[in-house]
C-alpha cells in the first residue's frame, strides 16, 4: 500500500518519539543495573561528628571541667602534592611545590623541614596520606582550603576533647581514646550520655570537589551529647589539690588522696588523688599515677577505725565513753592485743581518753569485748566492705571477713577494733564519718548531680539518698563530742584544729602492709585524719590519707595529715561562708594567724618572675 | 468540483488538529520555562543556603573556641596567677575588720573589730601590740573574703 503523504507525516515523529522513549528507558534500565557504567560518580555520604557532651563543675555550664572543641585535622598526601598543578589567580605559571610545602608549614606552625620530608616520602601501599597537624586557626583553614595556593592537603572535621582545668580532678574526669571512647574516670562511666548520635549529609559534589547543595538527598542533623554536671566545686577542689600537694611535699609522703562531703547530702565538694596525670596523656601515664585513690584502693585504715568501734559499742549500749579499760597489755582475759606507743601512759583509760589519746589496747579491749559478730554487722551498717555506688568507675568493696564464715581468729577481734585486718576504701571511710556527722544516717555519696540534654531537658538528677542508719542520732552526738578533744592540745590531732570551729575528728597511723600478707614494712605507714566541721552543726567531713613510701619524721596522722586536713577545711569553711561555731577563739586572733603562712608560702611559689617569663 | 469539494473538508481537519497540537506545545513551552526558572530560582536558594549553612558551622565553631579560651580564663589557678601577675594585692581582712554576727543581727560580744571601731572612736590611738604582717601579693586571699564567695569572673 502506497505511503500517503500525511501519514508519514504523522508516523515520522511518533517513532522518532517512540525511539527517543526506548533509548531513555534502556539508560534507565542500566543506570539502575549498573549505576557506574556511565558517568563519573559525584554522589558523597558524609558523617556529621555529634559534639560530645561537657563535663560541668556544679556551678553550671559556663565553667566546664572538660569540653569537645571543634578542630581541623590535616593530613598531607605526597602524591597529590606532586601531580596538582597549582595555579594561582592572575598568575601564569604553576607555583612551586617547595612554595605550597612552605605554605603549608607556615599555616600550620611546622617546620618547613619536616613537611618537606612528608613531602617527599614515598607513599605507603594503600595508605598514602600523612598526619601533619591538629588545628583549630580559622586562618590556616582558609589557607589549606584554597586549591589556588596548596595542594595534596586532606581536611577532615575533629571533635578534639579539651581538659580546661590541666591535671586538675583528672581522676574524676578521667579520658577519653583516640577514637573519642571514654576510658576512665566520668568519661568512661557516662560514655553513653555524653556521646552524641552522629548526622549524616548524602548528595552530590561537583568535578572541584564542592558539594552541591540543590542536589543534596539527604540531610540528617547530628544529636550533640547530654551534659554531665557534678557536685564538684572547682574552687575547693583547687584549694584541695594545691594543699594536698604541700601536704606530700613538706612531710615526704609518696601520695596522698583527699575528700571534702557535705556531711548532710553526701555530695563530694572535691576528690583528689596524687600522683595524677595529664588527662591528654592518659596512655602515657604510669600505672601508680592512674590509679584513683579516693574510690579504687584499698588499705587498712588504722586508728581511725577506732571511731567506728567506740560509736557501735555506744550505739548498742555495750559501753559508754566514760567506760574505763586497763592499760596493760598482758592481760590475760585478753588474747595476743596490738601495743601501743609512749603517747599512752596512764594505768587506767576511759573510752574517751582511748580515743583522744588512740590508745590500741583500751579499744582492742573493747573491740575484743564487744565480739566480732556485732562488731561486723555495725561495720557493715558503716559501709564497709561493700561499694558506697559512686558513679566512678573501679570502685574497690575493701576487705571485711565474715566472722560467721569462720574468717576471724581471736587476734582479730581486737585488731580489727583499731583498723588492721580489714581494708577500706577511702570514699568508705568518708562515708563512715558523714553517718556520725549525719546524726547516724548514712547519706550515698554522689558526685553526679545531673545529666542535661543537648535539648535542655534534665535527663537525670540526683536526689540524696539515704543508705540506711548506721548508729542511732543519740550515740553519733556523743561520739562527735568524744572526738571533739582529738583536735584539742590534749589530743593527737593538736594541729588539725581550726581557730574558730570545733573539729571532730580522729588521726589514724596505719602501718603498711606486705603484699602477700609477710606482715607490716618496718617505719612505712599511711597518716589520715578525717575531721567533721563544725562539729556543733556539722556541714563538712574532710579525708585526708598521705601514704609513705619512705621513713619520715612527721609521719602521724596528727602531724602530717592533721596540717593538710587544718588547710583544706578553713579554706573550705570559709569559701562556704560557713559562720565559725567558737567565735570567741578568734579575739585571741592578731596578726599570727595561720593564714600568714599559706600565704607567704604562695608568695614563695609563684615567683613573679618566672609568671613574666 | 469533486476536487475542489475534497479539499476544503480536509483543510479543516487540519487545523483543528493544529490549533490543539500547538496549544500543546505552546502550554508545554510555557511549563518548560516556568520550570526552569523556578528550577534556577530554586538552586540560587540553595546555593545561598549552602553559603550561609557553611557560615553558621565557621561562626558556630568560632563562637565554641572563643567560649572555650575565655572558660579556660576563669579556672581558679588562672585567675590566681592573673592576680599575682597584676600585682593586685588583695588580702584576707584582719581580724579588727570582721565583725561577725549572729542571726538575730546582733554582732558576737567582745570582738576586736568592735573595740577598734569604739577606740577609733573617741579618737584613742591604735593599740601598738598590732601590726599586721607586711606580705606579698597573694592569691588565696583575694578569693576568701570573709563573707563572700570566691570571686567570680563572668
Amino acid at each position: 500500500m502506497p505511503m500517503r503523504g500525511e501519514n508519514w507525516r504523522f508516523w515520522l515523529p511518533v517513532v522518532c518519539l517512540a525511539g527517543f522513549a526506548v533509548y531513555s528507558a534502556q539508560k534507565l534500565v542500566r543506570a539502575h543495573v549498573d549505576p557506574k557504567v556511565d558517568a563519573p560518580d559525584y554522589g558523597f555520604s558524609r558523617q556529621v561528628l555529634a559534639r560530645r557532651g561537657s563535663i560541668c563543675s556544679s556551678y553550671g555550664k559556663s565553667y566546664p571541667f572538660a569540653k569537645s572543641v571543634p578542630y581541623w585535622e590535616y593530613s598531607l598526601d605526597p602524591v597529590a602534592l606532586t601531580n596538582a598543578i597549582v595555579r594561582p589567580r592572575g598568575e601564569k605559571l604553576p607555583r612551586a611545590r617547595e612554595a605550597i610545602v612552605k605554605t603549608i608549614a607556615d599555616a600550620l606552625g611546622l617546620e618547613y623541614r619536616r613537611v618537606m620530608k612528608m613531602a617527599n616520602a614515598s607513599p605507603k601501599p594503600g595508605w598514602r596520606s600523612q598526619f601533619l597537624a591538629l588545628s583549630s586557626d580559622p586562618d590556616a583553614y582558609r589557607t589549606l582550603a584554597d586549591s589556588r595556593l596548596v595542594a595534596g592537603v586532606a581536611i577532615s572535621d575533629k571533635q578534639v576533647r579539651q581538659y580546661l582545668h590541666g591535671r586538675h580532678l583528672a581522676h574524676v574526669l578521667g579520658s577519653v581514646n583516640a577514637e573519642g571512647v571514654g576510658s576512665a574516670g566520668i568519661e568512661q562511666r557516662f560514655d553513653r550520655d555524653l556521646t552524641g548520635t552522629p548526622g549524616t549529609v548524602q548528595g552530590m559534589r561537583d568535578a572541584r570537589g564542592r558539594e552541591l547543595y540543590d542536589k543534596r538527598k539527604v540531610s540528617i542533623d547530628p544529636i550533640p551529647g547530654s551534659d554531665v554536671y557534678l557536685t564538684i566545686d572547682h574552687n575547693i577542689q583547687f584549694e584541695v589539690e594545691d594543699q594536698l600537694k604541700w601536704g606530700i611535699q613538706e612531710f615526704g609522703a609518696g601520695s596522698g588522696w583527699c575528700i571534702v562531703m557535705d556531711s548532710r547530702t553526701g555530695a563530694i565538694l572535691a576528690m583528689a588523688s596524687l600522683p595524677d596525670y595529664e588527662p591528654l596523656s592518659f596512655g602515657r601515664a604510669s600505672d601508680n599515677a592512674k590509679i584513683n585513690r579516693a574510690v579504687a584502693f584499698n588499705y587498712e585504715p588504722g586508728s581511725v577505725m577506732k571511731t567506728i568501734t567506740a560509736a557501735s559499742a555506744i550505739d548498742a549500749g555495750f559501753a559508754t565513753p566514760d567506760t574505763v579499760y586497763r592499760t596493760n597489755r598482758d592481760d590475760p582475759d585478753y588474747y595476743r592485743l596490738p601495743g601501743d606507743g609512749s603517747h599512752v601512759w596512764e594505768p587506767k583509760m576511759t573510752v574517751r581518753e582511748a580515743i583522744v589519746h588512740s590508745s590500741n589496747i583500751v579499744i582492742g579491749k573493747l573491740a575484743y569485748d564487744f565480739g566480732p559478730k556485732r562488731l561486723f554487722e555495725y561495720m557493715r551498717r558503716f559501709g564497709f566492705g561493700e561499694k558506697t555506688g559512686i558513679e566512678l568507675p573501679g570502685e574497690q568493696f575493701g576487705i571485711l571477713p565474715n566472722p560467721n564464715k569462720r574468717m576471724w581468729d581471736k587476734a582479730s577481734q581486737s585488731r580489727a577494733g583499731i583498723g588492721q585486718f580489714v581494708a577500706v576504701t577511702a570514699i568508705q571511710l568518708c562515708g563512715a564519718y558523714q553517718a556520725i556527722a549525719n546524726d547516724g544516717v548514712r547519706m550515698r555519696p554522689y558526685i553526679v548531680d545531673k545529666i542535661v540534654a543537648s535539648n535542655g531537658a534534665e535527663v537525670f538528677r540526683h536526689v540524696p539518698q539515704p543508705a540506711g542508719r548506721a548508729v542511732s542520732a543519740k550515740a553519733a552526738r556523743t561520739m562527735r563530742d568524744v572526738m571533739l578533744d582529738v583536735a584539742s592540745p590534749k589530743g593527737t590531732a593538736r594541729r588539725a584544729a581550726i581557730r574558730g570551729y570545733s573539729v571532730a575528728g580522729k588521726t589514724g597511723t596505719a602501718q603498711k602492709q606486705i603484699p602477700g600478707g609477710k606482715g607490716y614494712y618496718a617505719g612505712l605507714y599511711r597518716a589520715t585524719f578525717c575531721g567533721i566541721v563544725p562539729a556543733s552543726d556539722p556541714r563538712l567531713v574532710v579525708l585526708v590519707t598521705l601514704d609513705f613510701d619512705k621513713k619520715t619524721l612527721y609521719h602521724q596522722g596528727g602531724n602530717s595529715a592533721g596540717p593538710v586536713f587544718r588547710r583544706v577545711a578553713k579554706g573550705a569553711l570559709r569559701y562556704l561562708m560557713i559562720p565559725p561555731d567558737r567565735p570567741e577563739e578568734l579575739e585571741e586572733v592578731m596578726g599570727e594567724d595561720e593564714y600568714d603562712d599559706i600565704m607567704d608560702e604562695r608568695s614563695k611559689k609563684y615567683d613573679t618572675k618566672s609568671l613574666d617569663a | 468540483m469533486r476536487k475542489n469539494r475534497r479539499i476544503p473538508k480536509k483543510m479543516s481537519v487540519v487545523a483543528a488538529n493544529s490549533m490543539r497540537f500547538g496549544a500543546i506545545i505552546v502550554f508545554f513551552f510555557v511549563m518548560v520555562i516556568l520550570n526552569l526558572l523556578s528550577s534556577s530560582s530554586c538552586t540560587m536558594l540553595l546555593k545561598e543556603k549552602g553559603v550561609k549553612e557553611r557560615e553558621l558551622a565557621k561562626l558556630e565553631e568560632a563562637r565554641t573556641q572563643e567560649a572555650t579560651r575565655w572558660e579556660e580564663l576563669k579556672t581558679p589557678e588562672k585567675i590566681e596567677v592573673a592576680l599575682l601577675r597584676h600585682g593586685l594585692s588583695m588580702k584576707l581582712p584582719r581580724p579588727d575588720q570582721c565583725v561577725r554576727m549572729r542571726a538575730d543581727g546582733t554582732p558576737y560580744p567582745n570582738q576586736l573589730s568592735l573595740k577598734r571601731a569604739r577606740q577609733t572612736e573617741f579618737g584613742a590611738p591604735q593599740p601598738a601590740s598590732y601590726r599586721p604582717k607586711q606580705r606579698a601579693a597573694s592569691p588565696i586571699s583575694s578569693v576568701k573574703v570573709a563573707g563572700a564567695r570566691r570571686r567570680r569572673v563572668n
